[in-house]
């Protein structure tokens, strides 16, 4: 140290002293961070002044939609925040909505346990459904020809209107008599819809008049399906889903147990929530209140392998005969039914109810699933439609 | 014996500059071989065990990861506040007229040995280096300038050695040229070898016949582009007089890497700023420091050791350990928080930038050789105190696991247990929750981040014609690179130097290419 210069070497002592003040800033914090990040909450109105309390994760596939827990407006949706995970939630069920103008309101309530978060996957079908119109005769320009303007649905394609169907005015649609041939398949056990039965009439004919044949007919939306781990398929008058995949992958709502309804207090109930008979939740065991300190060293759920579970979902039907059936393109969560009135759109999700929204409504429609989109036929047209669930 | 009297005791063992395992001989060869392996596996066992435990114990894995993080930022705290004051204590020392400080001192008797190793650097570097050593206010008489080149750099090397000492040669008291050979048995080809030629050299051909003495001579060996601020020599005359063993001690200055700032791309400049800023961290900690670079120290420490190592590659931290054993624990390093600038790592193309940043970088962290080398000996020289050898060798050991492992565990394996803790783990609100404690820890070691943006505003030289002031602005946002940095030019090639050292895959030197743009 030289009293010349204004600014000395820092002392050892002094830097000394820092360190040690930051070691127990570290060991102070650490133990605030561990519970923070486990889902325990200071709450001055509790007994112990400290709660355990859980999450929400929602995830909805479209921008712009709003997201509501309890009635409270939580997130509106953008291009990368089409999700919302929502923390520090009192165990017990809470209410959670998913809207958009135009389109169909996702309901649903939600079991949260201490320490846990529960996921969804939410969905907003339009209300007036978006469809490609795939018609029999196209003109010189490609564009579909119809007798009578659409007016069920938009469409994302140009449409031409024509009282007249002159064979020298309009060509043939490949693409309509190439899908056509998967709508004439039929699996022997069920009943083959009105549309179906049309679609066998047309293609005999097709088959009379063309000699050549490139396509091969596409498996029939109403045989057993298989994807990622989830089997779909018919067992009497309804359908399920099954998890086929690993016990330790399996989304434990395919054992999710009952639990109370929502109501304004059963968020904050102190009753313990039964979270799934194949999660045992050790440490909430009480769920509000911090007991004795094993809830601190274990506030983690473990899986037993003993329970016993049969991890199927009965798809909702609305009572209605079900028809075609099939996983909606990219995802084991939703499937796409066809019922009596309409085309739809079920999530393989039972908890509390499923959410089921129509694509297409109309008597006798059946549909397709093919190489990533869903086709629908009415006896006459074929509507690809788009489904940004 | 007699031929080396001249060495400590200790330095005169066989084992004294070992370089490698394979010099070394039953037992000895066998501990040096096993602390090799030391660092890189304790570096790979730590990264996979993060990812081990990511998988198998994804809880565990998780409050480790917030623990890190704490530990992260509290670190950074720490280790801005030191880089905070050591800056007010460079721009304080760089403000003081050294000239009158050392006035109150006898020092004509001292004589300054200059060694500038060089290979096949541009003659304009050269030329700015011995330039910038002639205008320093000191006695030129008082210098002696030894230019070292190497004889496999061929006759552009001599040439351009033959023209600066034409040009500078009657500005100081003293200038030689040196050739070290390219064929001495046991050297390995770099700045070690060459520069321990040279000041024997000096020693044969200055010092001796001139009757200068040893302790009267103090040694400053720089990098070719180093150029010296003007004050350098009085800044370390004062420091020499007034050090508690001044023979006993080695004298660090701040290497800045900013000769070329305005030229190096964004990547070139933060990485360089960032060796600075370590550099300037360790100068107010100096029991932790070792020498790095340009340095200086008295001819006689050297010469008590045989100068530097030439059978290894970072003779330039190496050195000092040298000293501290051979001198067993009685050896400093005195920090001048005074500045000698250098150039950053910048190549004329981007990917040649990268390329030459990750070797040296490499060439850097292949100073874990010396963390084998101290332990080894600190098995050996008992006479340092036990306190001591354990409490550097903890530091050392966490130095070079830290280098490696914490930004990859920081910046990568820290997400691990939420891509890999599986379906039970990923349920928890701990497992979301994890991301976000992370992210805002992260957030708030960002402002050691400021703090280091702020700083290097005030060292960069000022702007040449012809350069934008929006390039300020760049350079002030050009930190939030450090995450890519920390990953890319310390820890990767932290690891790969490790890893090679591991496996006995020796490295040799190589010689970071100098490049100065046509303006």
């Amino acid at each position: 140290m030289h009293s010349e210069f204004n600014v000395q070497p820092l002392p050892y002592k002094q830097r000394q002293r820092t360190f040690g003040l930051l070691v127990t800033l570290f060991l102070i914090s650490l133990p605030f961070l561990y519970l923070y990040a486990t889902g325990y909450r200071f709450d001055i109105g509790s007994a112990r002044n400290i709660v355990s309390t859980g999450g929400l994760y929602v995830a909805a596939e479209r921008t712009g939609a709003e997201i509501f827990i309890d009635g409270e407006l939580v997130r509106e949706t953008r291009v990368f925040r089409q999700a919302f995970y929502a923390q520090s939630l009192d165990p017990g069920t809470h209410r959670v909505h998913v809207q958009k103008d135009g389109h169909h309101t996702w309901v649903k309530e939600l079991p949260v346990s201490a320490y846990l978060v529960t996921e969804a996957q939410s969905f907003n079908l339009p209300i007036v459904p978006q469809v490609r119109v795939i018609t029999p005769w196209v003109s010189a320009t490609g564009t579909a020809v119809v007798r009578a303007p659409i007016l069920f649905a938009s469409t994302t394609n140009e449409i031409l209107a024509t009282t007249t169907m002159a064979t020298s005015t309009f060509s043939r649609n490949v693409e309509y008599d190439t899908l056509l041939r998967f709508f004439a398949t039929v699996t022997p056990t069920t009943t083959p819809s009105a549309a179906a039965q049309v679609a066998r009439r047309i293609e005999s004919l097709l088959e009379t008049a063309t000699t050549t044949s490139t396509s091969t007919p596409g498996e029939a939306a109403t045989s057993t399906k298989e994807a990622s781990g989830v089997r779909l398929y018919r067992d009497g008058e309804d359908v399920y889903a099954a998890w086929t995949g690993a016990f330790e992958q399996m989304p434990y709502y395919y054992c999710a147990e009952e639990f109370p309804p929502y109501s304004t207090s059963t968020a904050s109930t102190t009753d313990r929530l039964p979270r799934t008979e194949a999660t045992v939740v050790r440490a909430d065991e009480d769920t509000q209140s911090l007991e004795p300190s094993e809830a601190f060293m274990h506030p983690v759920q473990t899986v037993s392998p003993d329970v016993v579970c049969d991890p199927k979902i009965r798809i909702d039907r609305k009572w209605q005969i079900l028809g075609a059936f099939d996983f909606l393109p990219g995802t084991t969560d939703f499937v796409i039914i066809g019922l009596e009135d309409g085309i739809y759109v079920a999530e393989v999700d039972d908890r509390s109810w499923q959410n089921v929204q129509p694509v297409m409504m109309g008597v006798g429609l059946d549909f397709r699933v093919e190489n990533g989109a869903v086709y629908v036929f009415d006896g006459t047209f074929i509507y690809q439609a788009v489904l940004e669930y | 014996m007699a031929k080396h009297s001249h060495l400590l005791p200790y330095a005169e063992r066989p084992d004294f500059r070992v370089g490698r395992a394979t010099e070394l001989t039953g037992r000895d060869r066998r501990l040096y071989r096993f602390l090799e392996i030391l660092p890189g596996f304790a570096s790979w066992a730590t990264l996979i065990g993060v990812i081990l435990a990511s998988i198998y114990a994804p809880f565990f894995a998780a409050y480790f990861v917030i623990a890190f993080s704490v530990y992260w930022v509290l670190k950074t705290a720490f280790l801005s506040y030191h880089l905070r004051h050591n800056w007010k204590r460079l721009r304080h020392y760089m403000s003081i007229d050294w000239e009158k400080m050392v006035e109150r001192f006898e020092y004509g008797h001292m004589y300054h040995v200059v060694i500038l190793p060089f290979y096949n650097e541009p003659e304009e570097v050269l030329d700015a280096t011995l330039a910038s050593l002639a205008k320093t206010k000191y006695d030129k008489k008082a210098m002696i300038i030894a230019l070292a080149r190497e004889r496999r750099a061929g006759e552009s090397a001599r040439t351009v050695a033959e023209k600066m000492r034409e040009k500078w040669g009657s500005t100081f008291g003293n200038f030689i040229v040196t050739e070290h050979p390219d064929d001495i048995v046991g050297e390995i080809a770099g700045k070690g070898s060459n520069a321990t030629w040279a000041a024997e050299c000096v020693r044969k051909e200055v010092l001796d016949p001139h009757g200068i003495r040893y302790n009267h001579t103090l040694v400053s060996i720089f990098d070719i582009d180093t150029v010296v601020y003007p004050d350098y020599f009085n800044c370390l005359v004062w420091h020499f007089m007034t050090a508690e063993r001044p023979l006993k001690s080695s004298f660090q200055p701040v290497p800045i890497f900013n000769n070329n700032m305005w030229e190096a791309p964004a990547l070139a400049r933060v990485v360089a700023m960032s060796s600075t800023f370590w550099e300037m961290v360790q100068q107010e900690r100096p029991e932790r420091m070792a020498t790095f670079s340009s340095h200086s120290v008295s001819f006689q420490a050297l010469y008590e050791v045989g100068y530097w190592q030439t059978n290894m590659v970072s003779e330039d931290s190496r050195i000092y350990w040298n000293l501290m054993i051979a001198n067993n624990g009685e050896y400093d390093v005195i920090p001048l928080s005074y500045p000698v600038s250098m150039d950053a790592n910048a190549a004329p193309t981007f990917w040649g930038t990268i390329r030459n940043i990750y070797k040296q970088h490499r060439r850097w962290t292949y100073g874990v050789e010396n963390f084998v080398y101290i332990i080894y000996h600190f098995t050996k020289n008992k006479s340092i105190p036990r306190g001591r050898r354990i409490k550097i060798a903890l530091q050392q050991a966490e130095g070079y696991w830290s280098l490696v492992t914490n930004p990859i565990m920081l910046i990568i394996l820290g997400w691990a247990p939420i891509f890999l803790g599986g379906r039970v783990f990923h349920e928890t609100v701990l497992s979301y929750n994890l991301p976000i404690v992370v992210r805002n820890l992260l957030i708030l070691a960002m402002f050691g981040l400021v703090i280091s943006s702020l700083i290097s505003l005030t060292l960069i030289p000022k702007r040449p014609e012809g350069k934008m002031r929006l390039q300020y602005v760049v350079m002030a946002f050009q930190w939030v690179l450090i995450p890519v940095t920390m990953v890319i030019f310390s820890a990767i090639p932290g690891l790969d130097a490790q890893t090679r050292l591991m496996f006995g895959k020796y490295m040799g030197f190589w010689v970071t290419p100098k490049h100065r743009s046509d303006e």
